[in-house]
């Protein structure tokens, strides 16, 4: 069991941004969330994985809903109590703890918060190691944990539950609610055992968030790299180095899809890397080669300050570095794939782990 | 007593229960109908128990049909009524409340089967009661609501067994209960069951419309023996249900208008026979609320039952009425938890407002 | 009646100028800017009257581009203390008012801060209604503790009713005190909104202690007739009692009059214009004549804000930039000795080593100073040290440029500012390289030749309104800003028009944003 504090917080948050791998949203919300419930006395708690036991009942949290109802109509703070508090009345089992959903993005804090204002801890992990754009996307949905029973509240005080028959109908119900909620509600869903935990859950992600954020703040503290500082601690690989010269973005199907063009800077000169992207970045293809592609992490960062660009926010004229990061073991299987390999996101390619395609491997 | 309710009791019931809907509570076709299913499943009926024997450590809950009629009509009803009785028994029992009873949350055609239909299915009795000894448009226009029965958590579910439970923040608020669960229902497909307005024997007894069932049976009866008999159907349906007749005609019109977002309704009579030469309007929400005579005076308004059925003795709703049948308007006195209520007519005054009617409570003698 | 003084103050120099009706110069001057900013604004002001000899009564406005706003909030500095009222109960109460605030701003600002139920949903429909007893009881408490009060309701972009209410509940019970709505500061997003709102609260103060030495002044130098503008972020100015509500809108004004000026010296549209300081360079972009605006948040005193900002990219390295040896690598800047130039710098006697130093030790700028002596500067530096630095200068230039462009293609550049005359005629990714004549007081200009204007950012639901009834009423309240803000009715012209999707929100819904200029009603 380890307690974060607010520094330790801040760190998660930009950790965080780096997991979103492009995407996600920010999880700025969730950051100040948590903050507030730090200073009122609340402990935010996190548990290994290791230490959970074997029948712990296990919610995780997360806000679904419209982006800019989230960043407009903030919460109360009680609805993921609420929402808890029902699903535990409906199974008769009080919660062990909370676990994110994702590890990148809008909804790897919130948690954070969930558990403290609850009193539970946080498991140290996720169900993406990662952030995704859709909610099955998760190992929580490869290793078989149901959707239902599910639970949403809202910041007024309502609270609904919903056992559904499977996936595709409780994201009917739960769209409806959501609307009726205002745009935005507080969700506790993919109950699981700490048995099912186990199996289901990537292990020790958040603390990777805080890990990720603490080496970027403290290389600028010491005025040093913190690209260098972050891909050493992320056992990450530096793909690439250069100015992003053309982004192009189109809407499909809710979507935003695009790519950026990036021409090389240092060692890279007279090299092109292209990312497209999907909300968060999908494949980067050097010179016609594919150099990373999903379930692994493509993060474009800063050059200068290791700050992570998101999707939306890439423009002409950003000098950037792009790493990639393994994803983790559970997303390697032929039931990961089917659901976040590359595939999944209409690409006629076999997915290859980015150690073997970043040949050597290490540093460059 | 404890008595079996089979086939002729239960379509008496519908019958009845049809008539004291007072323009609304559902089609008695769709009742008939789960009627149907319900002795397929249990050939000798449902044990109906009168609110004295049902003890204070029991509890009951209501089952309903929620969504469009024609949906109902449609795709039926059954399988979503057992779930979410399922989900609510479940919940309930969670929290140490072992639900051994069912009743119905109001009198209509339909609206007053589906906990017979539960009951039949589970083996379970059915408490001689309900929740608003008439039928009702709105959630806030409820026994329930008035006595302090709280409308959550409320369980709703499809036929094909999706759960949902809802609870609002202050459990008495049932507009937005209403609200959620119409949204629900809409992610259903327009046909769903809810249930919800868990009582023990006490709050029954404290809350709800007493010994409304038999009183239904009671009237469908009259009516049905009337018709065998060669009777005056209305006759036997006034005596029935202690009330007065109001008036005989021929429908000449009946229209819809929205007022503030609301449906409101309106169907005006020309007298027949005894009534010749006057002519009555009603106006309704779903429901008929208050009943003008020609020459401008309310006659009757809710809470009290403004009736009505054709001549030759079919309980009517006012979906099911057309232009040119031949009806009678029969006013029945409310329950009276409704009269002896303070707020009794107060619930109703902003549906009665919007239709033009400032006035106070015109209780029927 | 028809000459405009401008004036903008810098982080060194504080410039002035006169323009006459057809924006022609008539007279330029500069002092130092000093630390408190008003007496160098009131120098400057004195020292252009009296210099160029106007008769005070021709002149019919004065437009003031000034950093009082910005450096009471950087400094924490004379700001007021702002009752800050939130309405979306039960919503929003997860995270207060100001909780990622720098410690220091947030108790210089009061840290009084009051939720209350109300608000909106994004369909309009209310989320509670306004709880007016609440807010009566909020300003008996508050009365005599705070200075001016910063309103915020959910969804207050969609729908402003109950900020509007509530402002009239404040007024009513705290009498004539700065109410501040952030509807009419900014758009959606709540915090970055209610930040605004409440900065622009806490400087209403200033603004207004400024505005009334402004005017005294005037009056002093016998300009009664003239009309006080300030400049706004915007690229345009407001009339100094619009002003004194709306004082968050002069914030960024220094880059924005340096952009306008440059459009006005050139007639050039669409350019990069490059304004070269003492110890900042400012890159920005002109689109359509006025300062590209920057979609992101935008930090102010370290609080995340979202008002229209010019989307400027600054480096440390222009005239007063410190050049050193470290480690064997040469370095331009951040460090700069500002105005002190004219005594540290090695042309003009003394021992620091200054970017101005190697251009004119290069021989590629030259400076018409009695005390500047660019053989000095020549004879101390080593010729590779200042061809080194030079090359640093230039990159660091070409590097902004192309950060702020948007696409590869080369753009005309325009140099503008005091230290632009060091820079080379040739630049990376300029299809041309202008420098203006003027080009040294193109803030100045700016400001003296500003348009005046407004925008609004509205969001719509467009569930029980038509496209063309909303965009209909964006531009009807655009205009009547506009005219508020100080222009002459007839001359307004909406010259932007942005209609943003809000995608996967139900009830489809739209954010418009419109922007209204004319020119100023004397």
């Amino acid at each position: 069991m380890m307690e974060l504090n607010e520094q330790d917080v801040e760190d998660v948050a930009v950790g965080a941004a780096i997991l979103g791998s492009g995407g996600g949203g920010d999880p700025y919300l969730g950051k100040l969330m948590c903050l507030q419930a730090l200073r009122r006395g609340k402990r935010i708690r996190l548990v290994d994985l290791e230490e959970v036991p074997e029948d712990a009942f296990i919610v995780p949290t997360a806000g679904m809903g419209t982006p800019i109802v989230l960043v407009e109509k903030l919460p109360n703070g009680s609805e993921p109590l609420n929402a808890l508090r029902i699903l535990e009345a409906y199974v008769g089992k009080k919660a062990y703890a909370t676990i994110p959903i994702e590890a990148g993005g809008v909804n790897s804090t919130i948690p954070l918060a969930v558990g403290a204002l609850a009193d539970i801890p946080i498991i140290d992990g996720d169900g993406m190691g990662r952030a995704f754009p859709e909610l099955q996307m998760t190992t929580f949905f490869t290793h078989g944990v149901a959707v239902s029973p599910m639970s949403m509240a809202d910041e007024k005080g309502n609270s609904l539950l919903i056992s559904a028959l499977d996936g595709y109908w409780a994201e009917k119900i739960a769209r409806v609610v959501t609307i009726k909620f205002g745009g935005i509600a507080w969700v506790a869903i993919y109950t699981m055992t700490g048995r099912q935990a186990r199996e289901a859950v990537i292990p020790r992600t958040v603390s990777l968030a805080l890990k990720l954020g603490r080496a970027v703040r403290e290389a600028r503290e010491m005025g040093r790299s913190p690209l260098d500082h972050l891909l050493h601690v992320s056992g990450g690989f530096e793909l690439f180095t250069g100015k992003i010269v053309d982004v192009a973005r189109r809407i499909a199907g809710g979507f935003t899809r695009g790519e950026a063009k990036i021409e090389g800077l240092d060692s890279y000169r007279n090299e092109t890397l292209t990312i497209q992207f999907q909300n968060e970045n999908l494949v980067a293809v050097k010179d016609g080669e594919i150099v990373a592609s999903v379930p692994d992490l493509i993060i474009v960062l800063d050059v200068e300050t290791a700050q992570p660009i998101t999707t939306e926010r890439l423009r002409y004229g950003q000098r950037v570095a792009v790493i990639g990061m393994p994803c983790h073991e559970k997303w390697r299987t032929p039931e990961g794939l089917k659901v976040v390999g590359p595939r999944y996101f209409g690409y006629d390619v076999e997915y290859v782990p980015i150690e073997r395609r970043v040949k050597g491997g290490g540093l460059k | 007593m404890a008595e079996k309710f089979g086939k002729r009791e239960l379509e008496d019931v519908i019958w009845g229960a049809t008539l004291l809907g007072a323009g609304g509570g559902g089609s008695p076709k769709n009742g008939l109908k789960l009627l149907e299913d319900l002795l397929k499943a249990s050939p000798e009926g449902v044990t109906l128990i009168s609110p004295e024997e049902f003890g204070s450590e029991e509890y009951a809950v209501m089952v309903a049909g929620i969504g469009s009629p024609k949906v109902l009509m449609e795709k039926g009803f059954g399988p979503e009524a057992i779930y979410a009785f399922e989900a609510i028994s479940s919940l309930q029992a969670l929290a140490g409340k072992r639900i051994t009873h069912l009743y119905p949350g109001e009198l209509g055609g339909f609206n007053v089967m589906p906990p017979f239909y539960v009951a039949a299915l589970k083996g379970m009795p059915v408490v001689d009661a309900d929740g608003c000894g008439r039928a009702v448009p709105e959630l806030e226009t409820t026994l329930f609501y008035l006595y302090g029965i709280p409308s959550s958590p409320c369980a709703m579910a499809d036929s094909k067994g999706n759960i949902v439970i809802f609870y609002t923040r202050n459990p008495m608020d049932s507009t937005m209960a209403e609200n959620i669960a119409r949204h629900v229902s809409t992610a259903f497909g327009m046909g769903a069951a809810f249930a919800t307005w868990v009582v023990n024997g006490e709050e029954l007894r404290r809350a709800l419309a007493l010994n409304t069932v038999t009183l239904c049976r009671r009237v469908g009866a009259a009516i049905r023996e009337a018709k065998e008999r060669g009777g005056d159907p209305v006759r036997a349906a006034v005596e029935a249900v202690g009330g007065v007749e109001l008036f005989r005609g021929k429908v000449a019109d009946i229209s819809t208008r929205t007022v503030e977002g609301f449906d409101f309704g309106r169907f005006k009579l020309e007298g027949v026979g005894g009534y010749q030469g006057k002519t009555l309007t009603v106006e309704f929400k779903n429901e008929n609320m208050v009943v003008w005579s020609g020459e401008g005076e309310a006659l009757a308004t809710v809470p009290d039952l403004i009736c009505t059925m054709t001549l030759n003795g079919t309980p009517l709703t006012n979906a099911d009425m057309e232009v040119g049948m031949e009806i009678a308007v029969i006013a029945a006195s409310a329950s009276e938890k409704w009269r002896k209520h303070p707020e009794g007519f107060k619930v109703w005054k902003h549906i009665l407002e919007k239709m033009g009617y400032t006035g106070d409570y015109v209780p029927v003698k | 009646m028809s000459l405009r003084i401008g004036i903008d103050v810098g982080s060194t120099h504080t410039d002035a100028v006169i323009v006459d009706k057809d924006n022609r110069l008539i007279a330029a001057t500069k002092v130092v800017t000093s630390p408190d900013v008003t007496s160098g604004v009131l120098e400057a002001l004195t020292k252009i009257v009296k210099e160029s000899g106007v008769d005070p009564s021709e002149v019919a406005a004065a437009m003031f581009g000034t950093t009082h706003c910005l450096n009471a909030i950087l400094q924490r500095k004379d700001l007021a203390r702002v009752a800050v009222i939130r309405i979306g109960l039960p919503a929003t109460a997860a995270v207060e008012p100001m909780v990622d605030w720098p410690p220091d701003l947030r108790r210089a600002v009061g840290d009084l801060k009051f939720l209350v139920e109300g608000g909106h949903e994004y369909t309009g429909e209310e989320i509670s209604p306004l709880n007016e007893a609440r807010l009566r009881e909020i300003c008996r408490e508050v009365k005599g503790k705070v200075e001016a009060v910063a309103i915020t309701s959910v969804f207050s972009p969609v729908n402003p009713d109950h900020e509007v209410r509530a402002a009239e509940i404040v007024r009513e019970e705290l009498g004539e005190i700065p109410v501040t709505m952030s509807s009419e500061i900014s758009t959606l997003g709540l915090l970055e909104r209610e930040n605004s709102a409440i900065l622009n609260a806490a400087v209403t103060f200033v603004a207004n202690r400024a505005i009334q030495a402004f005017l005294e002044v005037m009056r002093s130098l016998g300009l009664e007739k003239a009309k006080l503008y300030l400049t706004q972020n915007d690229g345009t100015v407001m009339e100094a009692k619009h002003a004194a509500k709306y004082p968050i809108f002069t914030v960024a004004t220094g880059a924005t009059n340096s952009l306008r000026g440059a459009q006005m010296l050139t007639g050039i549209k669409d350019a990069i214009v490059v304004d070269v300081g003492g110890c900042t360079t400012n890159v920005g972009m002109l689109v359509k004549g006025f300062p590209r605006e920057s979609t992101i948040h935008v930090e102010i005193g370290g609080v995340r804000t979202n008002f229209r900002m010019p989307d400027i990219f600054s480096i440390g390295i222009a005239g007063g930039s410190i050049v050193r040896v470290d480690d064997g690598r040469v370095c331009v800047g951040p460090e700069s000795v500002g105005h002190e130039l004219v005594k540290c710098g090695l042309a003009w006697g003394g021992n620091v080593v200054t970017a101005t130093d190697v251009a004119l030790a290069l021989g590629v700028m030259s400076i018409e100073d009695p005390n500047c002596k660019p053989e000095l500067a020549r004879r101390q530096l080593d010729p590779e040290l200042a061809r080194k630095a030079y090359e640093i200068i230039v990159e660091g230039v070409e590097y902004a440029i192309d950060r702020v462009k948007t696409r590869p293609e080369p753009m005309p550049v325009i140099l503008v500012g005091g230290g632009s005359l060091m820079l080379p005629t040739r630049l990376r990714g300029a299809s041309k390289v202008i420098r203006p004549e003027h080009a040294q007081s193109a803030n100045a200009i700016g400001a003296a030749t500003a348009k005046t204007g407004a925008q609004i950012d509205k969001a719509y639901s467009l569930e029980h309104l038509s496209r063309e009834k909303a965009l209909e009423d964006a531009k009807i309240s655009a205009v009547a800003k506009a005219v508020e803000a100080g222009a002459d009715p007839n001359t307004v012209e909406i010259v932007e028009i942005e209609e943003i999707a809000m995608p996967y929100l139900p009830g489809n819904a739209v954010r418009i944003r419109v922007k209204a200029v004319g020119e100023i009603k004397l």
